[in-house]
């Protein structure tokens, strides 16, 4: 069987030197962030994409959900090729994978309630009245944990934890087979991310979602993958099951990461 | 890595005692003002590393800025911080023989050294005028002062950097030009708030081995704010925790991870994700023991324990009376928590 995204030969090429104040002499130099990838993400399966700032594992991510069109490669979702796909089309499978981001605050419109925030995919991709897609947004908002008495809330009003709680409703309300989380809990309190982390375990569990991880905090990696790729320079230098990569890093830029991990002492 | 747990010196570098900032509250009648940080005692010896650990809203990054009388205009600072045995309280000082403390004795570095450099200066002139700002050397002398600076933070070929200008560096290397910057007088205290954040593991390692270095080659003495208990665990001898406004926990550092005191300080500890997990059987790994809740709202803190509300071991006392910072360890000063669990007995009214 087929794995539910398929990932070869990706490239993303980004043009140089169109800044403000550059000059614009002869063809525009390319900038290749990612370097023929390839990735495979199974259904119900967690594969976590470590790396450091600029290894191009955000561009990955976008380019797996085809928010960012590839130079170069192929992206299948479910055996389909994206970029063969027409804007409606491609619009229309989008409800199939959905993205959850770094900074809850950033990504949840400020005007807008909660309730109608969650809401919103579900007038987007289906055709159900509005009384219902209230009833379906409650229901969602109690899956992530939140009480569904808050759909009158402006995200201002929520903690942290609960506009991210918010952000993961708002991607599951088409109800998804994959969920793309870059860096899911790096913009949250320390005694709260543990709640994300295990939430996204849970949903994982009983929906049999897939989810592809990009994480700086190898830890949370290490608690929630089950497979690892390292991306190093636009380039995956080394992928394997989470227990092996964790316990034997065969490349020795793994192994620097690893290292680098602060040790947390008598508790480790 | 860790030293031996030692009595304080008799006199500490730098000591705060009953430390307060609040802001004025909102104008309506009965707004009261927000108590940010409310009553904080610690002291740092001499070539000492002291993590202040915290979440956001903890009172840490204020608690650091009202050393160097820097906290917002609005706020509301009341307390002693002493730097020295003979020292006067900084708190009384005015703004020019503050701004000869700032940069001079205590020097600061800040979370994004990118904002912090000025983009259309050279390193070498920001060095330098970082040196001539508290000695008399003539441009010449501080720019050769400014490459030895750089070479003791251990940026590559300080000669050549000199003429470089923020953007050609990479962040690690920004953030070792601000040091070398807060070295430039000569300091005892180093104040570093989330020094590493912005920075990628393997460079947070360096910059963090840089800091010890610089506490063993200079004697230098530094408070490490951070949100990251393995920051803490590398690099500090001993570790104040900040919960709600007020110190909650002080041990050594060693002791603080092998036998946290206080109920956050564990809890935190334990929700920590472990990279051993990952060779734990089975596909899914056993839920992570979550704090429930979130960090108090300075401006609504609960009337007694701060962290009664998310605490799994509160009992009796907690909602409604605020416990001290006992003393618990060996000898006085050694190692404290605000917990009516480490109440001693006999402690009551």
């Amino acid at each position: 069987m087929s794995a539910l995204l398929e990932i070869r030969g990706l490239r993303k090429e980004f043009p140089l030197g169109r800044g403000l104040f550059s000059r614009r002499v002869g063809p525009a130099s390319m900038r290749t962030v990612l370097d023929g990838v390839d990735l495979d993400v199974g259904r119900g399966e967690c594969v976590a994409l470590v790396g450091e700032s600029g290894s191009g594992k955000t561009t990955l991510a976008r380019c797996a959900l085809h928010l960012l069109v590839p130079t170069a490669g192929s992206v299948r979702f479910a055996g389909e090729e994206l970029s063969a796909l027409g804007a409606a089309e491609l619009r229309r499978r989008r409800r199939r994978f959905q993205m959850v981001f770094q900074d809850p605050q950033a990504s949840l419109d400020p005007r807008v309630t909660v309730g109608r925030t969650v809401a919103e995919p579900l007038a987007v991709h289906t055709d159900l009245p509005r009384r219902e897609r209230e009833r379906e947004a409650a229901g969602l908002l109690e899956r992530v944990g939140l009480s569904a008495a808050l759909a009158g809330r402006y995200p201002h009003e929520l903690s942290g934890g609960q506009r991210q709680r918010v952000g993961i409703a708002r991607a599951l309300a088409t109800r998804p087979d994959l969920l793309v989380a870059d860096e899911p809990t790096s913009a949250l309190d320390v005694s709260v991310r543990a709640q994300i982390l295990n939430l996204l375990a849970s949903l994982r569990e009983s929906l049999g979602l897939a989810l592809l991880l990009v994480a700086h905090d190898l830890t949370a990696v290490a608690h929630s993958a089950d497979r690892v790729a390292v991306l190093h320079a636009g380039r995956i230098v080394e992928e394997s099951p989470a227990a092996e990569l964790f316990a034997r890093p065969r490349h020795p830029y793994t192994a620097a990461l690893l290292a680098a991990v602060p040790n947390r002492g008598g508790v480790r | 890595m860790l030293p031996a747990a030692a009595p304080l010196p008799a006199s500490p570098l730098l000591e705060i005692a009953d430390l307060r900032v609040s802001f004025p509250g909102s104008r309506r009648p009965g707004g009261r003002p927000i108590e940010a940080v409310r009553g904080v005692s610690f002291a740092i010896g001499r070539g000492e590393i002291v993590g202040l650990v915290g979440e956001s809203g903890s009172g840490k990054s204020l608690t650091a800025l009202s050393i160097l009388g820097l906290a917002p205009r609005n706020a509301r600072v009341s307390g002693r911080i002493r730097l020295g045995p003979e020292g006067e309280d900084l708190l009384t000082l005015g703004p020019r023989r503050l701004r000869r403390v700032r940069g001079g004795r205590v020097g600061m570095i800040f979370q994004e050294p990118a904002s912090a450099l000025n983009p259309v200066f050279t390193v070498g002139f920001q060095v330098a005028e970082a040196v001539r700002a508290h000695r008399p050397l003539s441009r010449r002398a501080a720019l050769d002062e400014a490459e030895s600076l750089l070479a003791r933070v251990a940026l590559p070929e300080p000669r050549r950097r000199l003429g470089d200008y923020p953007h050609q560096l990479s962040g690690g290397q920004r953030q070792r030009v601000m040091i070398a910057m807060a070295l430039a007088a000569g300091p005892d205290l180093l104040l570093a708030d989330e020094p590493t954040t912005a920075l990628d593991v393997t460079v947070q390692a360096q910059i963090l081995a840089l800091l010890c270095r610089l506490r063993d080659e200079l004697g230098l003495a530094v408070l490490l704010i951070t949100h990251d208990f393995g920051v803490v665990a590398e690099t500090c001898d001993r570790a104040v925790v900040m919960y709600g406004g007020e110190v909650v926990e002080e041990a050594p550092a060693g002791a603080l991870f092998r036998a946290p005191a206080h109920p956050y300080t564990r809890a935190l500890l334990a929700s920590l994700p472990r990279l051993e997990a990952a060779s734990g059987p089975g596909r899914f790994r056993p839920p992570l023991p979550a704090i429930p809740g979130q960090p108090p709202d300075p401006a609504a803190l609960p009337p007694g324990c701060a962290f009664e509300p998310r605490c799994a071991e509160a009992f009796a006392p907690c909602p409604a009376e605020r416990p001290e910072l006992y003393e618990i360890g060996a000898f006085p000063g050694d190692r404290r928590s605000r917990c009516f669990l480490n109440r001693p007995p006999g402690g009551e009214g």
